[in-house]
């Protein structure tokens, strides 16, 4: 079975972890996250029929010059950087995390995930906003942890690019 | 020369001009190499000829290739590695072509082989059954199961627990980059989570540590209470152990050879990864090479515990087979025993006796007579039930026959005996009313052939007696001469039987309580009037009363005799007899209590 490393970055509280528990059954305790800054789980999805094993690595790590551990991205095969529509800040995050990774990760396959969509009414992304997303070359994904939208599509279409 | 030729190879003489031309300067360059080259020149042809013709470069190959084999041997196992699949399909090619040579070149071999594993066999099964002694029966294991239940364990983890050294439970390969399980193999132990996910966390842990102190050096080993983990990590892949207990430092340098080993002969699959773990399925025989435990061991010198036990078992054995041999036989001879005296028991006969199923069978006939053929086992029970099946008949055996005719109900004062052909001889005091119904049915018991009735006296019934005597006075008459009504000297005897016959009579009814009146009564022919006849009648039963009286005054006395004439009419009606005989006197008998005559 082969096997692929996603890492899910993004800002506190944008909800990686929901997005991860949403996606599968987790073994650890969340506390992982405080401690090391790092959790990993697994979920076996299909892909041209094949069963393909996502070892997900839901990276806390941003400090507050948004850096990455970059030991935690080495054989990463695609990346999901998650920010919160109801906080700019964190898509400003999302932008300033891609640009601190180092390049021989920076292109491999990602998605800007635009999570708490059930939030709709509370988004407040400006004009200005949108253009930042759109001159960094993103592909956007909104999606629920909450309800469960779009959830499997972001990672299934993450795969399918991989692949 | 034909002058004709030139003309007629016109064509391939300036061909065969070219080849001469291009021969004299190639002549003319080996020359000139030889020159400057020299011997070089020449040993580098022979070089060349060499590496290019197969059959010299095969004998090149053969001169250095054992040497080369035992110096790539001593150097590493990589040969070894190299070779192992090719001989695994020569072999296996081999056997499916003719297995005989290989049986034949092992032959020698498995023997000892099989010997030295029956006794490293024995050797571990003596082991163990000591270490249960010794764990089941001393001291310390009443100590150990104390403490097991005051701790809340099972008594069997903490003997664990107690006597191991120690155990690699888990062993995994891991992608050293990526964190992912390239192969993992598990020998009991707690369960883990999901290895997969253990061994991205375990990679995660380590890149932490790496980065927290900023150190190129990955952690070696990290403890958790009895559980350690062992850690050696190489440029591609890295092994981890999880082992319960106090490894030896030889577990460490195994662990590092198996990741050497691992990086040496999947170097190029190791290099490639990308995700696809299924190359690393191979690797399981190395990693087994770590999947290591030692256990205390006791000393060998206590061996002979185990031996006792083994010798007391045999010893048991060895009575419970003799008892159990000793139990059947008296089993059998206990059954013989009992079919022995049903056999003989008269009223039974067995058909067949065996055993059946679960028991013992038994089949035949018996006779109602017959003793219960269950009161004939033994006292000490049969280990088997018996099932019986039993058809009646009816013996006639002598002793049934006894008993058969102890159910007849004898008149007080009888006794009977059969003897052994089968006659009944009776004795005693008997009736004739009784003689008489039970003569045919005594004859007709089975075993009783015949009747000995010599020594039975058979007593008449009074009113049997009565009617004799009734029946015996009614046959005596006495006759007259025509026109006389007198007795002569003659009749006194027949007056006398007369006499004997009546008091008998007389005495008889007196006994039963019946009263009897005799009338005698006379008769006459038709000779002469009816009424003169009438009165020659009457005298006639006159003279025969008188003479009766005379001759007994107890009859007088009584007065039961009256005397009656008849007329010769009366006679004619009652019975068609010749008229002669009517000059007669006969009798009849009055029973006054049932107003009865005869």
């Amino acid at each position: 079975m082969k096997q692929r490393k996603i890492c899910m970055l993004g800002t506190s509280s944008v909800g990686k972890t929901s997005l991860v528990r949403r996606f599968v059954q987790s073994v650890f305790s969340e506390k992982y996250h405080t401690t090391l800054g790092v959790k990993v789980d697994k979920k076996i999805v299909k892909s041209d029929g094949d069963p393909v094993c996502l070892m997900l690595w839901d990276i806390e790590g941003e400090d507050r010059f948004y850096r990455i551990k970059q030991n935690y991205l080495r054989g990463l095969a695609g990346y999901l950087l998650v920010a919160d529509g109801t906080r700019p800040v964190s898509l400003d995050a999302a932008i300033r995390l891609k640009s601190n990774m180092a390049s021989a990760f920076r292109d491999t396959p990602h998605f800007l995930v635009l999570n708490k969509s059930d939030l709709h009414d509370q988004w407040c992304l400006q004009a200005a906003d949108i253009k930042k997303i759109a001159s960094a070359g993103f592909t956007v994904i909104s999606t629920s942890a909450k309800t469960g939208e779009n959830v499997e599509q972001v990672f299934t279409k993450l795969v399918e690019l991989i692949n | 020369m034909n002058p004709t030729l030139p003309r007629a190879n016109n064509g391939n003489e300036s061909a065969q001009n070219k080849s001469v031309k291009a021969t004299a300067g190639k002549t003319e360059f080996q020359s000139l190499q030889s020159i400057i080259l020299g011997r070089d020149f020449q040993q580098l042809q022979d070089i060349s000829r060499q590496l290019q013709n197969p059959v010299e470069r095969t004998h090149l190959v053969s001169e250095v290739l054992s040497e080369a084999v035992r110096e790539r041997t001593q150097k590493d196992d990589s040969l070894a590695a190299s070779l192992s699949e090719t001989i695994d399909r020569s072999l296996q090619k081999s056997i499916e072509k003719d297995p005989s040579p290989i049986v034949d070149a092992i032959f020698p071999v498995i023997g000892p082989a099989i010997r030295k594993s029956i006794r490293e066999t024995l050797d571990g099964m003596l082991d163990s059954l000591n270490r249960m002694l010794e764990l089941g029966l001393s001291f310390r294991a009443f100590q150990w199961r104390f403490q097991a239940w005051r701790s809340g364990v099972s008594y069997a983890e903490y003997v664990v627990l107690k006597t191991l050294v120690y155990k690699v439970e888990q062993v995994f390969l891991i992608h050293t980059e990526t964190g992912f399980l390239l192969n993992h193999l598990s020998d009991g132990g707690e369960d883990i989570k999901d290895p997969h996910i253990v061994s991205g966390m375990l990679t995660a842990i380590n890149d932490f540590v790496s980065d927290a102190f900023n150190s190129q050096q990955k952690i070696n080993t990290f403890r958790l209470q009895d559980m350690e983990v062992k850690v050696t990590v190489g440029p591609y892949a890295m092994v981890a152990l999880v082992v319960r207990g106090s490894p030896p430092d030889t577990l460490g340098i195994r662990q590092q050879e198996v990741l050497e080993d691992i990086h040496r002969f999947y170097s190029k699959q190791l290099k490639q990864f990308r995700g696809n773990e299924s190359a690393f399925e191979a690797t399981t025989p190395y990693l087994e090479a770590c999947l290591q435990s030692q256990y205390e061991r006791p000393p060998k010198k206590s061996r002979w515990k185990a031996w006792l036990v083994i010798l007391l078992l045999l010893a048991l054995a060895g009575y419970w087979i003799f008892t159990d041999y000793r139990q059947s036989q008296r089993q059998q001879q206990l059954w013989q025993e009992v079919v022995s005296s049903i056999t003989k028991e008269p009223g039974l006969v067995v058909v067949e006796a065996g055993f059946e199923g679960a028991g013992y069978r038994v089949s035949g006939l018996k006779d109602v007579y017959a003793r219960d053929p269950t009161t004939f086992l033994p006292e000490s029970a049969l280990a088997l039930p018996v099932q019986w099946s039993w058809s009646p008949f009816v013996s006639s055996e002598p002793e049934i026959a006894e008993k058969r005719l102890q159910k007849v109900t004898w008149p007080a004062g009888v006794s009977w005996e059969l003897d052994g052909t089968g006659v009944l001889f009776l004795s005693g005091r008997v009736e004739q009313s009784w003689f008489d119904a039970m003569r045919a049915s005594l004859v007709h018991i089975p075993g009783v052939e015949s009747l000995n009735s010599r020594q039975l006296l058979i007593e008449q019934e009074p009113g049997q007696k009565l009617r004799q005597l009734v029946r015996t006075l009614r046959l005596q008459q006495l006759y007259f001469p025509r026109g006389e009504s007198r007795l002569s000297e003659d009749d006194l005897p027949e007056i006398i039987t007369v006499v004997n016959v009546i008091e008998s009579l007389h005495q008889l009814a007196t006994e039963l309580g019946r009263v009897l009146s005799i009338q005698v009564r006379g008769h006459s022919d038709q000779v002469g009037g009816e009424r003169m006849n009438v009165l020659l009648s009457q005298e006639r039963a006159d003279e025969v009363l008188n003479a009766i009286e005379q001759q007994s005054s107890l009859l007088k006395r009584t007065g039961i005799l009256e005397s009656s004439g008849f007329s010769y009419r009366y006679q004619e009606v009652v019975e068609s007899r010749a008229l002669v005989s009517n000059r007669r006197v006969d009798f009849y008998v009055i029973d006054r209590s049932l107003n009865f005559q005869e």
